[in-house]
């Protein structure tokens, strides 16, 4: 195997490509104060990677950046502060308009 | 079993706290024990409790007395160990629901001061200033600034490694099966690995330790008394002190309070964070489920103390059996029907706070025949009615 | 708290839970179905972003017929409900997304709460970025949403190409599979696969629309490290012989995303919190419940169906739904007319055929312990308390030497996820380190709540 473009596409901040979802009604929730936009019957975990936003929490004794792993509910690594609630799995949550997400927590 | 040692100074039965207690302060007076552990160590009621070294909650005398020299051995521990058990002196808190749980307080902080405990009641109004997370409404408190806590298994795991470094063999996955006697007296322990020549055995067994007395023909009236305890999420540090319900106090010693409804509660953030709430006080057999019951009157009684608690999650739920006696007092020291047998059991909800002195004792009585303390009350013997051995010279089962 | 009574709680939505539904409502009995995903269907019928029609895979098509006949029923669901623990007696609680609680008393319980991945950890595991496979493919496949710009998929099973596929057909770009097991294993695979010709198709499906759209697809191959800083910026890799360890030289790839997986593991938690017994079955992914002919666990009243029973995929769980709905209604008291002892029998036919195939699919992607091999000492294993390689291996040296001291010794499996993604790999490490052969250690013991909540919904309503 050959390596091939060494410079690693920088991800940070810019959205990653969402397809467009017929039937299903656009919103916007709020990520540590900033509009996000989000499409009914998706969970806060898509609607965050769709925007870039893959650090979700930070470790609680290391405090590494820390993102999603299983998508389904099992490893608690997607904890985010939901509506002031802290430890809300992000995969299991779905957005709903003005939601307040925070990535700030534990 | 061909590696099997085949012999051995003493040998303790029990890998809790407070067989590694014994083990430790047996390898401080130079002999070489064996420690038996059925499971793994710290696999019964001290890897299932909370930490307090609540000096408040003991009853005013000898119960007192130990509880106060226990803490100090506990803070020598510390520096002698080869491992850190999460001492903390934060002072602890009783927290007095209303005017009859004061009345009862006033008589035993009384009581507790002659005999010398540094313990005070305050007002609601103090009680918030020193633990600013209580309820709006708190009626009063008794604060001491000597209450502790500490990690009970990191503490077990720490007597044990001592006991290690001195000298002591810890078998772990070891079942003790039964008793050799020879005359009456203990010659041997069978083990699910094979059989130990000893003359010395120390039952350490807490809960358990009926049914291993049994095997002698003994009947001890130790029961397993049931506490169920949630753990929370790690926090923040939340809470400033150890807390327990005056209720806690009352459903220990003054029956006509017990009698009333509401849960004693008790609760601590450990080092790492989170809080430990507890607990239950229940007569369930050697059953250690949880139940919603148990679960349910913990969060309701713990979120009225401290409301805080309500958005606070709850990560686990465990229950420990307590070694319960009728009288509240551990049985420590030689069993008369059976020489060469000494019990270290049935510290009820006091074992962590007694390990420290318990341990000291019982190698006093194996190395010297006598504790530096007059123990009296704790003697097995105060329950002999009961016994009834059976004058089996090979009491082995299985 | 309020409590709710109903014949029969059945934890988990998918393809088990559903197909057992189906059969007890159609007896007449009022049942609970339990799940706490934003959508009903579990893990093979939740990909329906574009509601897909199931392909060519037949268990897919059959549970996605039933789950579009309940959906007016799961219309009036108030919303997801974990489960949070099975108490004495049957007595269930579970809670929704708004914390409150509520307590069921049914007459019966099935578990059908499916399975989970397996993964292995390696350098840098922990950077945002690096995700499950099927975490991978939910985002895409359920949600519309690329897992990145940029992938590499690694690991072993067929996860990890589903995954790698899906992203390439929605748009995202491929950097390359790289498959663990090496071709002697992927033609033990292959031939396992005889039987499903679907399978085979679904497989084959998958490695052409990824080498249409150029994907690098490797063999022999494995993840080495992760790395970037805060975010995964690139993957580090190489072959590996067949024990697992690395051979050759390192290569990096570029990737914003790595989809990783070694297969499956049952999701034991509630039934081990119910105090249900396991079995050890290491061609069944491991530790599953354990059950008796009628599906029956070794707790009166609780049955258990689909993964959890052991790793076989869709069809098994569809069987066993259906078997352990029977076995339920003979627990009931009803007595199973001629046509159902028929059916009965047939399904117990079916599931040996079922288990057959979960075996030999499990022989071809064993994980070799190599792999566990060369991970340095300040790579975190437990992601909830942050406990490190370095201090397992220490703990081990001076004398942990069973899953519960290592647990007790460094809070392992004490977090909040309770052991969930740590357990496997704890378990193998510690294989590793003590050079087994072991008996092997059941895992870390769950508790209630087996997901948290919060103290206020457990105290709720009216003290007892
Ligand atoms: C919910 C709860 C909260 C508590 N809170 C506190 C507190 O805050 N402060 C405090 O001081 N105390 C507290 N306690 C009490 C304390 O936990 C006990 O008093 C103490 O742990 C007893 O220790 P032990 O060593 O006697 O018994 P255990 O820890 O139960 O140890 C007995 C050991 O013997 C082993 N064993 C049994 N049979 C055999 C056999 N045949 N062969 C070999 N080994 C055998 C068992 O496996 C076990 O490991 C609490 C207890 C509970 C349940
Ligand atoms: C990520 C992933 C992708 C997969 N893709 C495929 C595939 O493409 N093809 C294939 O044949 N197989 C696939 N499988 C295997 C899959 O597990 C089975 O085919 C099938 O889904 C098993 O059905 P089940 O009913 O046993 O479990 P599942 O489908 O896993 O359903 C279990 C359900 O239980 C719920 N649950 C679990 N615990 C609780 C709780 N405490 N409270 C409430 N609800 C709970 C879960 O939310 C889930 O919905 C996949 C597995 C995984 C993990
Ligand atoms: S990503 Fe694992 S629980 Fe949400």
């Amino acid at each position: 195997m050959k390596r091939k473009e060494t410079k690693g596409s920088s991800a940070r901040g810019d959205g990653y490509h969402q397809a467009a979802r017929p039937g299903h009604r656009s919103i916007v929730i709020r990520v540590d104060g900033r509009p996000v936009p989000a499409v009914e019957g998706q969970s806060v975990l898509a609607a965050l990677h769709a925007a870039g936003i893959l650090a979700l929490r930070r470790s609680d004794l290391r405090g590494e950046p820390r993102g999603a792993l299983c998508g389904m509910g099992v490893c608690f690594e997607c904890r985010v502060t939901v509506n002031g609630r802290p430890g809300g799995q992000a995969c299991l949550t779905a957005v709903e308009d003005g939601m307040d997400i925070r990535t700030d927590g534990y | 079993m061909s590696h099997f040692l085949q012999e051995a100074d003493a040998v303790v039965v029990g890998g809790g706290v407070i067989g590694a207690s014994v083990a430790f302060h047996l390898t401080c007076a130079g002999l070489r024990p064996v420690l038996c552990e059925g499971l793994d160590l710290a696999s019964g009621s001290s890897g299932a409790c909370d930490g307090l070294v609540f000096l408040q909650s003991k009853k005013p005398g000898i119960h007192l007395h130990l509880a106060l020299e226990s803490q100090r051995r506990l803070e020598a521990l510390r520096c002698v160990l080869p491992m850190e058990f999460e001492y903390l002196r934060r002072g602890g808190l009783v927290v007095i629901g209303d005017e009859a749980e004061y009345a009862a307080m006033e008589r035993y902080v009384t009581a507790q001061r002659q005999n010398g405990l540094d313990v005070r009641l305050v007002d609601g109004c103090e009680a918030r200033r020193l633990e600013p997370a209580l309820a709006a409404g708190t009626h009063a408190a008794a604060y001491s600034p000597l209450d502790a806590q500490i990690n009970p298994l990191r503490l077990t795991f720490a007597l044990a490694a001592g006991a290690r470094r001195n000298g002591a063999r810890i078998l772990t996955r070891t079942r003790v099966t039964g008793f050799e006697r020879r005359a009456g007296a203990i010659c041997a322990v069978a083990t699910s690995r094979g059989s130990i020549q000893t003359g010395t055995v120390v039952l350490a067994t807490g809960a358990d330790t009926p049914r291993l007395a049994s095997l002698m023909g003994l009947d001890l009236p130790i029961r397993p008394r049931r506490g169920q305890l949630l753990v929370t999420a790690p926090l923040a540090p939340l809470l400033r002190h150890c807390l327990i319900s005056a209720h806690y106090i009352a459903v220990k010693y003054d029956p006509a309070l017990a009698a009333r409804d509401g849960a004693s509660v008790s609760m601590e953030q450990t080092e790492r964070g989170n809080l430990l709430l507890g607990s239950t006080r229940e007569f369930a057999g050697y059953d250690r489920h949880t139940t919603v019951a148990g679960i349910q009157s913990i969060a309701a009684a713990c979120t009225r103390i401290v409301p805080a608690l309500k958005t606070v999650q709850v990560i686990r739920s465990f229950a420990g059996l307590r070694p319960w006696t009728p009288d509240g007092l551990p049985l420590l020291g030689p069993v008369p029907e059976v020489p060469g047998l000494l019990l270290a059991a049935g510290h009820e909800g006091d074992g962590i706070a007694l390990s420290a002195i318990t341990g000291a004792l019982i190698a006093e009585w194996i190395t010297s025949g006598h504790p530096h303390i007059d123990v009296q009350d704790f003697s097995p013997a105060r329950f002999s009615d009961r016994a009834s051995p059976k004058l089996a010279v090979n009491g082995i089962a299985s | 708290m309020d409590t709710e009574h109903c014949d029969v709680a059945i934890c988990g939505a998918g393809p088990a839970g559903l197909a057992a539904a189906t059969v007890l409502e159609r007896a007449g009995l009022r049942v609970r179905l339990l799940d706490e995903n934003i959508q009903p269907g579990g893990q093979l019928l939740r990909h329906t972003a574009k509601r897909a029609s199931g392909g060519v895979d037949r268990a897919r098509r059959r549970g996605l017929r039933m789950l579009d006949q309940r959906t007016a029923k799961e219309r009036q669901r108030p919303s997801p409900q974990r489960v949070i623990g099975i108490f004495p007696d049957r007595e269930i609680l579970a809670a929704d997304a708004g914390e409150h609680v509520i307590r069921l008393k049914p007459r019966a319980v099935i578990l059908a709460t499916g399975a989970r991945e397996r993964y292995l950890p390696f350098a840098g595991w922990t950077l945002p970025g690096v995700m499950g496979a099927g975490a991978a493919q939910i985002l895409v496949k359920t949600h519309g949403v690329l897992p990145a710009r940029r992938l590499v998929a690694a690991g072993a099973g067929p996860l990890i190409y589903a995954a790698a596929a899906d992203t390439a057909t929605a748009g995202g770009r491929v950097a390359a599979v790289l498959d663990q097991a090496g071709w002697q294993d992927q033609w033990r695979l292959a031939l396992a696969l005889c039987r499903r010709p679907a399978k085979m198709l679904e497989g084959a499906a998958y490695i052409i629309r990824l080498q249409l759209r150029g994907c690098r697809m490797r063999c022999g191959w494995r993840v080495r490290s992760a790395e970037g800083r805060g975010r995964l910026e690139q993957v580090v890799v190489s072959r590996s012989d067949a024990q697992g360890f690395p051979t050759g030289a390192a290569m990096t790839i570029a990737a914003d995303g790595l989809a990783i997986g070694w297969g499956l593991v049952a999701n034991l938690d509630l039934a081990s919190q119910a105090g249900c017994r396991l079995a050890h079955d290491a061609r069944l992914g491991g530790w599953v419940v354990d059950t008796d002919q009628d599906l029956a666990t070794s707790v009166p009243g609780i049955y258990a169906a689909g993964e959890v029973t052991g790793i076989g995929g869709g069809a098994k769980a569809l069987v066993e739904g259906e078997l352990a709905a029977l076995g339920v209604l003979t627990y009931l008291g009803g007595s199973l007319g001629r046509q159902a002892e028929a059916r009965r029998r047939r399904l117990n036919r079916l599931r040996r055929g079922e288990l057959a195939l979960g075996r030999a699919l499990a022989d071809a992607s064993r994980v070799p312990p190599g792999v566990l091999s060369g991970i340095p000492d300040d790579t975190v294993i437990c992601r909830c308390e942050d406990v490190t390689m370095g201090e397992i291996r220490q703990a081990v040296f001076t004398g942990a030497d069973s899953l519960l001291s290592l647990k007790r010794t460094l809070r392992l499996g004490m977090g909040i996820c309770q052991g969930r993604t740590c357990g496997p790999i704890v378990a193998d490490v510690l294989a590793l380190l003590t050079r087994g052969p072991h008996v092997p250690e059941p895992p870390w013991g769950t508790r209630a709540p087996i997901k948290p909540v919060t103290l206020e919904a457990l105290a709720g309503g009216p003290e007892t």
